[in-house]
């Protein structure tokens, strides 16, 4: 199945605002797991500023949204936000060099677990019964608990991070998300890059030189 | 009951403000009742001889100090403090009264050597301390570019520029008008960029606020404003925003304006090239690691040109830090505290000494028969 994918502004504001979302909710979210994950110096154990970016990010994804009704949900320890109907969740995850790409088939760069197998295999039961556009918001009782399972998926390049919110409804045997039944790309965050190329070179002034006159 | 010819009250007054003490502090410290103090100050009868040396040695000012004619007492309504409601009314007579000592050295600078005359311009109609800031800078030719020294710049412009060593955090700084003369008093024991900012904001005072506008929040908050946008101005910092702004990065970014890290998080917000949350995530980040009380990669520290110029001029005549005190009748510690430190090198080595000729070649002192 081909993804849907959703790259045009309009689109994607109107995609989001179907869902009960706001794409600022999800970019600064980014930008707030961003911001933790450059605050870690090579004195943090190596693998934390990828999972303090991930803590930060699923904690602002759900302070954008609670106020919304959405609700948290640590259900077997996978974090989620549940919109208020429960038909739809949310969970964050670092993708590989596909992510936010419209033309590309990105693959989440860990191996998943049995709780995002059972997951995308709800997701994946319901469109065995639906073929039809996702309207999350319209459950289908007895199927995974009716709900969709939705990834912000992260990936830090140099330059930007870029980011989508897909709909996952494959993992292939490696354990990683290999197909999408519907992505929607958010805008990139633009980084500095290296540290002295962001910094300008300071100019050079002039001093000022005041005369100071003895009186006669 | 009269007062002595050698005794005036007002100068006791001002030597114990300067110090910071109270009349019951002071009573205690010489052995005497409260009431004798108060009665000092009010003139009712002056003190014996020999407790005018104890209140000179306790006061550390000389005896002759209480001699002179009246001195200009500054009250807290004529100078502008930051954080008026944070201070102490003692921290506030103590740099309140280096301001006396500062006018009176001023004064004795005056009579021997021709200084900048005073030129800002009154922007209390300028619409706002943005645009203030941005007019004052096409004024003074400064374009977008940053400021290199700003005690400098501010003494080209005529303002008289003093330390204050006062070891209270809350005084940062303060300004007044005295005779047509704008006055800025910085407290040296904050950072160098800190010291900036708060020479621009003082600036931001005397240009603002000549008028005598009521103290308080409002105006503190234009001077703030007028402050980072001289130092930051608007077009240069969107010319250099970060991307993506981290604490580390603006450490580095810093040096460009020669500002703190929290004034550059600030202004960055301020032009908007920096969110809400961002800014205060920032915020958090610049506190935690306690770049709000040490400042990193510190510049140095700023001192007087006109006052090491007066100073070497006057070495070249075999003039020393004492001979000034003396004549002034004051401490040699008040006119180290009052010159950014220079006296201490400046005036106590004797001339033709390494450290003598070494300042010589940096200072241009124009001398008398040149003028």
């Amino acid at each position: 199945m081909t993804a849907v994918v959703r790259q045009e502004r309009a689109d994607v504001r109107q995609r989001l605002a179907e869902l009960g979302l706001e794409e600022g909710f999800l970019t600064d979210a980014v930008r707030r797991g961003q911001l933790a994950f450059l605050n870690c110096t090579p004195n943090h154990p190596p693998n934390f500023p990828g999972l303090a970016a991930w803590a930060e990010t699923v904690c602002a994804l759900r302070e954008g949204v609670i106020p919304s009704g959405w609700q948290r949900s640590n259900d077997r320890n996978y974090a989620l936000s549940v919109d208020p109907e429960g038909s739809m969740a949310i969970a964050v995850a670092t993708g590989d060099e596909g992510t936010g790409l419209a033309d590309a088939n990105p693959s989440t760069n860990a191996r998943k677990g049995p709780i995002t197998l059972d997951a995308v295999a709800a997701n994946q039961l319901r469109f065995s019964f639906m073929d039809q556009p996702i309207s999350p918001r319209r459950t289908v009782a007895g199927v995974g608990g009716g709900r969709m399972t939705w990834i912000l998926l992260i990936h830090r390049a140099t330059d930007e991070v870029r980011c989508e919110l897909s709909l996952p409804i494959s993992i292939g045997e490696d354990m990683h998300i290999d197909a999408w039944r519907e992505r929607i790309i958010l805008g990139s965050i633009e980084l500095d890059g290296d540290l002295a190329g962001a910094v300008p070179t300071p100019l050079p002034l002039t001093d000022i030189t005041i005369d100071v006159k003895r009186r006669a | 009951m009269t007062v002595g010819p050698l005794f005036n009250p007002s100068r006791l007054t001002l030597a114990r403000k300067r110090r910071g003490l109270t009349m019951t502090r002071l009573a205690e410290l010489i052995g005497v009742e409260p009431r004798s103090i108060s009665a000092y100050e009010n003139g009712e009868f002056a003190p014996e001889p020999e407790r005018r040396e104890q209140l000179a040695k306790v006061l550390r000012f000389p005896v002759s100090f209480f001699a002179g004619d009246d001195l200009e007492q500054l009250s807290p309504d004529i100078a502008s403090f930051r954080a008026m409601s944070k201070i102490s009314a003692s921290k506030r007579d103590m740099a309140l009264g280096a301001g006396t000592i500062a006018l009176l050295l001023n004064d004795w600078i005056e009579k021997q050597f021709e200084l900048p005359q005073p030129n800002l311009p009154d922007l209390s109609r300028e619409g706002g301390p943005e645009a203030a800031a941005a007019a004052i800078r096409q004024l003074w030719g400064l374009g977008e570019l940053p400021i290199k020294n700003m005690v400098h710049l501010l003494e080209s412009r005529g303002v008289r520029v003093f330390s204050l060593a006062i070891d209270a955090r809350e005084v940062d700084a303060f300004s007044m008008w005295h005779d047509r003369r704008p006055f800025i008093f910085l407290n040296t024991i904050k950072s160098a960029e800190h010291s900036r900012f708060d020479a621009a904001h003082e600036l931001g005072h005397l240009v603002l606020h000549r008028h005598g506008e009521p103290h308080g929040q409002e105006v503190e908050r234009d001077a703030h404003a007028f402050a980072a946008a001289f130092l930051m101005p608007r077009g240069s910092v969107l010319a250099h925003a970060p991307r993506f702004a981290t604490v580390d990065l603006l450490v580095k970014l810093k040096h460009f304006w020669m500002v703190s890290v929290s004034a550059l998080a600030y202004r960055l917000h301020a032009v908007g090239v920096l969110s809400e949350w961002h800014y205060r995530q920032l915020y958090i980040d610049i506190s935690k690691r306690g770049f709000r009380t040490r400042e990193p990669e510190e510049a140095s520290r700023e001192t007087s040109q006109v006052l090491a110029k007066v100073f070497a001029a006057l070495r070249d005549d075999s003039v020393a830090k004492k001979d000034i005190a003396e004549q002034l009748h004051i401490g040699s510690e008040e006119i180290e505290q009052l010159v950014f430190g220079l006296a201490l090198t400046g005036l106590t080595g004797t001339p033709g000494s390494a450290a003598a000729g070494k300042r010589r070649g940096q200072l241009r002192a124009v001398d008398s028969d040149s003028a």
